[in-house]
């Protein structure tokens, strides 16, 4: 005699899937303030940029800090002092850093002394290449995937050099109009012939995030396929020229470090298995008062930059598409009689442009083409007319 | 034409008392492929015979032609034709009994079940129609509960005061033993519990007194016993069908009677109770709604135990340490629940008997084999397939189970919303099994053995793997009523790998090994009536390779790392006794020594004096040879419990512990990750030691049917390890850097009113308990919170726990639950600043936050089938709903600085009511 147990287990689909929601807890604030202080030298020539700022609480920015004593020392006892530019931002004259050499940063603001480590500038390794792959995303959204051009780096450097790495970038790219207007507004309902219609622009953009590479545990100092910015189209980056900037700053394993604590603690975070945030301090201290801490890092690092640019067409389609601009609107006369021009002012107050006179048979004008501030001025859109120095074309 | 009922009553009647009568008429006859029941119509008017039958038999075809035959000659030609089988009563009635054959013999167990210490107990092996049998076991049953046993010899009734009683405890149809069982008798109460092998041994005043036999999910049931000597008493229980889903733990068999604080039993056949996420049922979440038991998340891997770590818990698959209990992340434990008959959960009072962890044994026995018959199940749920065979390898003696599951599908992970979960796989596959064998009456062997295999890849990079395997093989001796032993060879292997081969240059492969090699033997003495004494020696031999990464493929430029083997020995002596002074008090001391060698090959680092344990302080470093003994740490462990009884219904315990662990699971993040990993203590890391003290109040009120258990501990821990911010654990050669030692303390109070049977069962719960831990070292890198008590990851104040069981009727009962705690400790930030045009936080103080609490009720309807015990089809439906109030329970809160901004989210495991059908069905 034998038996059989068997079950069956049914599930309802819907009632599966982890959820990600925006929540704002409550939250303590400690009104303590810190100073932050972003400070670098490189062994690229200056000047090198020091800024200090204070932190205020959980929801103020930080307040730029004026009138301090900023100096930077070599391990030589070479002393530079900084000059404030503005507000909160000093910078050197004529310091050159040198690969190899330590630095610190020295502060006094009257009452208390704090000084970094010493920090020394390792060589950087040198950029093999800077490419890209055009890649689909999964977003939290199941049916919709983002397309985006992924940028990688390839790198190498000296075995015996630091093996760490950090990677900003930046992003400069040629915008257009299709309509650029021929006619300023000049205020007061009076319009004149422009001298230089902007049909062109240069964007620019620097995205914020941390990126850290290191080639420890290789046999070689080789950096291969390291993950850079995934960028997307929006703001009509691909549809004529794009360029991508990448600097490449070699650091100390102590900052290396520092760098990954603060990923882990404010991008890296959220998943099954997170660590506790760490607190990330400076190496920026007070010699008299240990609990006197300081936010931010004064770094010292040897920068390699390298460019690349991605012409529209060299990118699927989805990823160049311009907003369209048709259909412009027209305000005639026969429509409108004697209220014609007031309508036309009416509407340029509100925002509209003025493209273009609409002609007919005619000599006199018949009418006039209105358009959408975006269609008609690049610097509408956030573009500059100035075309930056290194573009390349 | 009398059917059914009848022909019941009458069976039972012949069953009893008949014997054949031979019948004298000749009989003629042509059925050319009738059916039974029309040739029985003719029979019986052509002739004077009364034919009872099953309905069933109805529509048998027969096809033959006699003449001039006896009634048994042509019955025994339609037997051999068509396999149904007479019985002949009073020369002309006629039962006929199917395919079953009756014996004319009374079944020898009827009466000689129960011959005191003649040994074996001899089965009858006869079957007739099942409801002849059910009304025949009723009766057997009673009379069995009627009927004065003897045990011992009456010669010897006048040697001495008092006798040892002993025996086993199984179940009826499958022959496994009953753990657990209390066997006792009243006024005054004496008694004990059975052991893992049904066993019990007892010594009573000679006299004569009614047993009561009790147990979990089985009838109660009695024997009147005439104790003359030293003697055995096998008792078999049976199931209790109806009442199965009454109680899904037990505390003590006698909470007022027993010296255990702080004790659970879990029972895995009464696990559909607590509604399961996948259809799964899991021992481990059931663990998790007792009063003192929490988690740190929807699905997190392990548990905490009064404050403590989940690495402190003494996971035990028949009696060899499990090195990770979970599948799937932790959604799933490694423990198949066909194939477990229980679980035992020790969070105080721990006997001297086990050690090794600080914070609670939980120790899950598999069941034995079916020792009568062939059986199988299987089941299939949205995750699982799994299939679980047992039978006797030879009938009574020696029986196997072996159970296999793994999941066929990742789908679920395909519904996850997060795309990194989503892109993600997973899946897991194990296999248990269990041998014994009954060698003789003084000897029991067990051979069991577990595998498991598990493999997942979070966003489709990186690929874990990791494999458990463990095996014993156990052999009880009894040398006499007084003395009995287990002595025990063990096995257990843990190791993981993970590899990466997305980017060749990268590629590489990383493997971490734990193997555990045991002995012990353990010695269990009666002296004297109401002593009790265990003794015993233990010794684990732990190999573990701590890291050993490679490069992956011949474009790879990853250097080999592979840090030195651990290598320690484990080894206790140990020693408690148990004495009932008097009826009010019983005592308890135990003693074990632990000892704990760390050998090489190894290296230990001296630090420069007056600095901190930081890499850049290395002074020296000393190279240890294989086998040079490292370091020693020896431990004496007191283990101390009393009860002393007020009153018949109301007892106050107190039990003291301390225990030692020699090897700790080094893990900085909340809840265990795959890549944690088991480390041995060495001259770095010192063994934690843990105090605690516990006093409870206990009383039963309307009898036994409502209990209330009151508990406080207060618990004090040693070198408990955390972290330094940021601490990387993986691959690191000074962990020690990386570590700081910490104190810690917890103390509770854990209320539990408990309603065993009726109408309504279940428990409520209520726990408070505090979880803090202090790190404070000489330097402020040493230090956490600058030195003051911080509440533990797991520190939940509140949890009120209700699971609750209604009997509509025999068919149809409702589960429901409710289970809420305090949300878990968080660091959340103190201030926000900008650095290099990104907005950032700073995060100061741990745990000084609590994400939002926890609060989930569960639904469950099971309607059972028809339950004839012997029906054919035991179907039962359950309709469960998880989550019923579709919260969104928090697992973290977190801030990120994404886009400029800073964001703060909460991430839920399960955001929605999961409904789960189940049709559960056996046939026979």
């Amino acid at each position: 005699m034998k038996s059989t147990s068997l079950y069956i287990a049914l599930i309802s689909l819907i009632g599966l899937g982890s959820c990600l929601e925006p929540f704002e807890p409550k939250l303590t604030d400690s009104n303590r303030e810190f100073f932050v202080v972003d400070g670098i030298i490189t062994d690229q020539e200056g000047p090198y940029i020091v800024k200090i700022s204070k932190s205020k609480s959980l929801v103020i920015e930080n307040k730029p800090v004026s009138n301090l004593d900023v100096k930077i020392e070599d391990e030589d006892g070479n002393i530079e002092s900084l000059w404030e530019s503005s507000p909160g931002v000093y910078q050197t004259v004529s310091l050159q850093g040198q690969v190899n050499k330590s630095y610190r940063l020295i502060l006094n603001n009257g009452s208390s002394h704090y000084q970094s480590t010493w920090e020394k500038i390792p060589p950087s390794a040198t950029i093999d290449s800077i490419y890209y792959r055009v890649e689909d995303k999964a977003t939290t959204d199941k049916e919709e995937n983002l397309t985006g051009v992924q940028f990688f780096v390839d790198s190498h450097g000296d075995t015996e050099s630091t093996r760490y790495y950090r990677y900003e970038w930046e992003e400069v790219w040629k915008i257009g109009v299709y309509w650029a207007s021929y006619y300023d507004y000049l205020g007061d309902d009076k319009i004149k012939t422009t001298d230089n219609p902007r049909y062109t622009c240069w964007k620019y953009g620097s995205p914020t995030s941390i990126n850290i590479a290191t080639t420890e545990g290789l046999k070689e100092n080789v950096l291969s396929r390291h993950l850079l910015g995934f960028i997307t189209g929006e703001e009509e980056r691909f549809t004529q020229r794009y360029s991508f900037l990448v600097k490449q700053f070699a650091l100390e394993e102590k900052e290396y470090l520092f760098w990954k604590n603060l990923q882990e603690s404010n991008e890296e975070i959220g998943g099954l298995f997170d660590r506790q945030p760490a607190k990330v301090l400076s190496n920026l201290s007070n010699p008299s008062d240990p609990k006197d801490e300081i936010l931010g890092y004064f770094s010292a690092s040897g920068l390699k930059e390298k460019r690349v640019y991605i012409n529209s067409g060299e990118v699927p389609r989805e990823l160049f598409r311009r907003p369209q601009c048709f259909p412009l609107d027209t305000l005639t006369k026969d429509s409108l009689g004697s209220v014609y021009e007031s309508a036309i002012f009416d509407q340029i107050k509100n925002g509209k442009f003025f493209y273009d006179l609409l002609y007919s048979l005619d000599p006199q004008p018949y009418g006039i083409l209105l358009s959408k501030p975006s269609c008609s001025d690049c610097t509408k859109k956030g573009g500059k007319l100035d075309k930056p120095n290194f573009w390349d074309e | 034409m009398v059917k059914k009922i009848p022909l019941l009553l009458i069976a039972i009647f012949a069953f009893l008392f008949s014997t054949p009568v031979q019948s004298q008429d000749l009989m003629s006859g042509t059925y050319k492929g009738v059916y039974f029941m029309d040739m029985v119509y003719d029979l019986e008017s052509r002739y004077d015979l009364r034919f009872f039958f099953d309905p069933k038999l109805d529509s048998t075809k027969v096809d033959l032609t006699f003449s001039d035959v006896s009634l048994e000659k042509l019955l025994g030609d339609i037997t051999t034709l068509s396999n149904i089988n007479f019985l002949i009563k009073d020369r002309n009635t006629v039962i006929a009994t199917g395919e079953y054959v009756i014996k004319n013999d009374l079944p020898p167990s009827l009466f000689n079940e129960q011959m005191g210490s003649e040994g074996n107990v001899v089965r009858d092996n006869i079957s007739i129609l099942d409801n002849i049998r059910e009304v025949a076991e009723q009766d057997k049953d009673n009379r069995l509960e009627k009927q004065l046993v003897e045990i011992g010899d009456p010669v010897k009734r006048f040697d001495g005061n008092s006798a040892i009683i002993e025996g086993y405890v199984t179940e009826d149809k499958t022959g496994e033993p009953v753990i657990g069982a209390s066997v006792f008798k009243k006024d005054p109460l004496v008694g004990v519990v059975t052991d893992q092998y049904g066993y019990f041994s007892f010594s009573l005043p000679k006299g004569k007194y009614e047993l009561n036999i009790n147990s979990t999910g089985m009838k109660a049931t009695k024997r009147q016993i005439m104790l003359y000597s030293d003697g055995e008493l096998n008792v078999e229980m049976k199931n209790d069908i109806i009442s199965l889903k009454e109680i899904v733990v037990s505390g003590e068999k006698n909470t007022i009677e027993n010296l255990q604080t702080g004790f659970a039993n879990l029972n895995i056949k009464n696990i559909r109770q607590i509604p399961s996420i996948m259809g799964e049922a899991d021992i481990m979440k059931i663990a998790l709604t007792l009063p003192g038991v929490q988690t740190v998340g929807e699905g997190a891997a392990g548990f905490n135990v009064r404050g403590g770590s989940a690495d402190q818990n003494l996971v035990l698959l028949n009696d060899v340490p499990v090195y990770n209990t979970n599948h799937l992340f932790g959604f799933f434990s490694v423990f198949n629940p066909d194939v477990i008959s229980s679980a035992n959960l020790y969070k105080s009072g721990i006997g001297a008997n086990y050690g090794g962890r600080i914070a609670s044994v939980f120790d899950v026995a598999l069941r034995d084999g079916n020792k009568k018959k062939f059986t199988y199940k299987g089941g299939i749920s949205p995750v699982t397939g799994k299939i679980t065979l047992e039978g006797p390898i030879k009938q009574d003696t020696s029986s196997y189970i072996i159970g296999i599951r793994s999941t066929y599908s990742d789908w679920m992970l395909s519904l996850l919303d997060d795309p990194n979960l989503r892109n993600s796989s997973g899946g897991f596959s194990d296999i248990v099994g269990k041998v014994s064998h009954r060698l003789d009456d003084k000897n029991n062997l067990t051979l069991s053995a577990y595998h498991s295999r598990d493999k997942f890849s979070l966003n489709s990079d990186s690929l874990y793997r990791y494999y458990n395997t463990n095996a014993s093989l156990q052999l009880r001796h009894t040398f006499s009523n007084q003395l009995n032993s287990i002595s025990s060879l063990s096995f257990a292997n843990y190791n993981y790998n993970l590899s990466s081969e997305e980017n060749p240059v990268n590629a590489f492969k990383l493997d971490y090994r734990i193997n555990h090699y045991s002995f012990k033997t353990e010695f269990n003495y009666f002296p004297k009536e109401k002593a009790n004494v265990k003794f015993g020696i233990s010794s684990i031999l732990y190999q573990l390779q701590p890291g050993d990464k490679q490069p992956l493929g011949s474009s790879s430029l990853v250097s080999p790392i592979n840090l030195y083997d651990e290598k320690g020995l484990e080894s206790a002596l140990y020693g408690g006794y148990e004495y009932d002074i008097s009826n009010k008090l019983s005592v308890y001391g135990g003693l074990r020594l632990s000892i704990f060698n760390s050998f090489g090959p190894g290296q230990s680092f001296t630090y420069l004096p007056n600095s901190p344990k930081e890499p850049e302080f290395i002074e020296d470093t000393t190279y240890h040879a294989n086998n040079e003994l490292i370091k020693t740490y020896i431990g004496p462990e007191i283990r101390m419990s009393g009860r002393y009884k007020l009153k018949d219904d109301l007892s106050v315990k107190f039990s003291y512990d301390r225990m030692n662990q020699y090897i700790h699971v080094l893990s900085n993040t909340t809840s265990i990750s795959p890549t944690d990993n088991w480390r041995l203590s060495s001259d770095a890391i010192k063994p934690q030691t843990g105090n605690q003290y516990s006093v409870g109040l206990y009383k039963t009120f309307y009898g036994t049917s409502l209990e209330l258990s009151i508990e406080g501990y207060y618990k004090k821990v040693k070198n408990i390890l955390e972290y330094k911010d940021g601490a990387d654990l993986l691959l690191n050669e000074t962990l020690e850097t990386e570590i700081i030692s910490a104190k810690g303390k917890s103390y509770g109070l854990e209320i539990l009113l408990k309603k065993n049977s009726g109408k309504f069962s279940g428990w409520l719960s209520y726990t408070y308990a505090r979880s803090l831990i202090q790190a404070n070292g000489l330097y402020s890198v040493e230090q956490i919170n600058s030195g003051a008590y911080y509440p533990s990851n797991y520190d939940k104040p509140h949890a009120v726990v209700l699971v609750s069981n209604f009997k509509i009727n025999r068919r149809v009962n409702i589960s429901f639950n409710v289970n809420y705690s305090t949300g878990r400790p968080a660091t959340f930030p103190v201030t926000k600043y900008i650095f290099k045009d990104q907005p950032l936080l700073l995060y100061t103080d741990r745990n000084q936050y609590r994400i939002p609490h926890y609060f989930r009720t569960d639904l469950a309807f099971n309607f059972e089938g028809n339950h004839k015990v012997h029906k054919k089809i035991h179907g039962s439906w359950s309709f469960s709903i998880y989550n019923l109030t579709s919260r969104s329970n928090a697992y973290s809160v977190f801030f990120r600085s994404e886009n400029e901004e800073i964001k703060g989210y909460k991430l839920s495991v399960f955001k929605n009511a999961i409904p789960t059908v189940t049709y559960h069905f056996q046939l026979q």
